[in-house]
């Protein structure tokens, strides 16, 4: 491992998060170029801080988010995808829950005030959540989305029109990320739209599936988690257009009601990808 | 590019990432991220390759035997020796040629169709 001496605080974190996100790589790959990789991204973070400060960083996070999501999936595609189906049913479990927490780090992370030394309530680490919350978002949606695809191959032959619930759940999660990655580029741009209504229909999707599997019980059990999982995003944005239409005013719910109803979501996703790696006597049942 | 093969018009059009690197490596060797950098500025900041782009280009390109891993490496006290530098392979400054080749042809024949304009006399060429 080189050194990082003498490297400024968000440099150092920068090239410690992306090492541990070259583990998206196929083996192969990160073990013959993952510390060139990583060397050659700790010299564009010296230079982005050197150069531009924290916003040349976060865009240079940006760019590296998207780079890194089109060259897993090249390196996957060009060199063969060397897992069963089986195998890549259990992995996007693992992802599932992995997205999830990263969501909902990212999520706290992106919501921290911005870091100010002369405020007391100001948290040391605010520099990196500030530079690591969208990012770290952005990755989680990509991580859920590829646990929904695995819940689409283990589920898909039984789950019937229903299925379909699963790939548009898996597509608008990506496109969510790529909304949030435009988002920390371009604040004002349309990321935020992309951002939020990818995640309306990612989560509209899974609780459709969820209330198709309350009547099939598609899942070896939990039959609730996908609905409990789906439906309170879509429900308060439905619930704050209604308040607004009959009374007029903006429904303001506080942060931390926000907050709490991400964490229980989460957990349900978690739920799911534990389920979906853990249910090996059924796997020989996937189409 | 999986297929090594020695006809340089065999592996033609390049990607821009792999014409790119190709061009950076012309003027001689060097290690990942001064290739990021040449390239960078080669093209006026429009081509910004990410580690992952940059990597997947050289593994293709060493597969395909158009850029060698260099044996030796330098000085230390000079520069980080984990570094590793590449360079053009023979294979390598053929398929350069012959992609500039090319490009310079379909430059002459967008000249001929009055597609280029020389912005200062905003007329064609």
């Amino acid at each position: 491992m080189f050194k990082a001496a003498g490297d400024p605080q968000p440099v150092i974190y920068s090239v410690q998060l992306y090492r541990a996100l070259l583990a998206a790589y196929p083996s192969e790959f990160r073990t013959n170029y993952g510390e060139p990789m990583a060397q050659v991204f700790r010299d564009a973070c010296r230079r982005a801080c050197r150069e531009g400060g924290s916003i040349a960083l976060i865009a240079l996070w940006a760019r590296t988010t998207l780079d890194m999501i089109k060259t897993v999936i090249e390196e996957y595609a060009t060199g063969g995808v060397h897992m069963t189906r089986e195998k890549f049913i259990k992995l996007s479990g693992w992802a599932m829950i992995l997205g999830a927490f990263l969501f909902m780090v990212g999520w706290l992370a992106a919501n921290r005030p911005e870091y100010n030394q002369y405020n007391a309530a100001s948290l040391p680490v605010d520099r990196f959540a500030n530079l690591a919350g969208i990012p770290l978002a952005a990755l989680g949606l990509v991580l859920i989305s590829l646990g929904l695809l695995g819940m689409l191959l283990r589920y898909g032959s039984k789950a019937g029109a229903s299925r379909l619930w699963l790939g548009l759940g898996a597509v608008s999660g990506l496109v969510s990320a790529v909304g949030a990655v435009w988002m920390g580029i371009d604040d004002s741009g349309p990321g935020w739209y992309l951002f939020f209504l990818g995640l309306f229909f990612q989560f509209s999707a899974l609780a459709l599936f969820g209330v198709v599997n309350l009547r099939r019980r598609l899942l070896p059990r939990w039959n609730g988690l996908p609905l409990l999982a789906g439906v309170w995003l879509p429900g308060i944005i439905l619930l704050s257009g209604l308040f607004e239409l009959t009374t007029g005013t903006m429904l303001d719910s506080p942060q931390a009601v926000f907050n709490l109803l991400w964490l229980f979501s989460l957990l349900m996703i978690a739920g799911l990808g534990y389920l979906l790696q853990s249910d090996p006597a059924a796997l020989s049942a996937a189409i | 590019m999986p297929v090594k093969t020695n006809i340089p018009e065999g592996l033609l059009p390049l990607t821009p990432a792999v014409f790119n690197i190709l061009l950076a490596l012309a003027d001689g060797e060097k290690h990942g991220y001064a290739i990021m950098l040449e390239v960078e500025q080669n093209t006026q900041g429009e081509v910004k390759m990410g580690p992952g782009t940059l990597y997947g280009s050289i593994k293709r390109m060493l597969g395909a035997g158009l850029i060698e891993e260099s044996d030796e490496r330098p000085d230390p006290t000079l520069d980080d020796e984990r570094r590793r530098y590449y360079h053009l392979s023979g294979l390598g400054q053929r398929v350069l040629v012959a992609e500039a080749d090319r490009l310079s042809r379909q430059v002459s024949i967008a000249q001929l169709k009055h597609v280029l304009i020389i912005p200062e006399w905003g007329r064609h060429v």
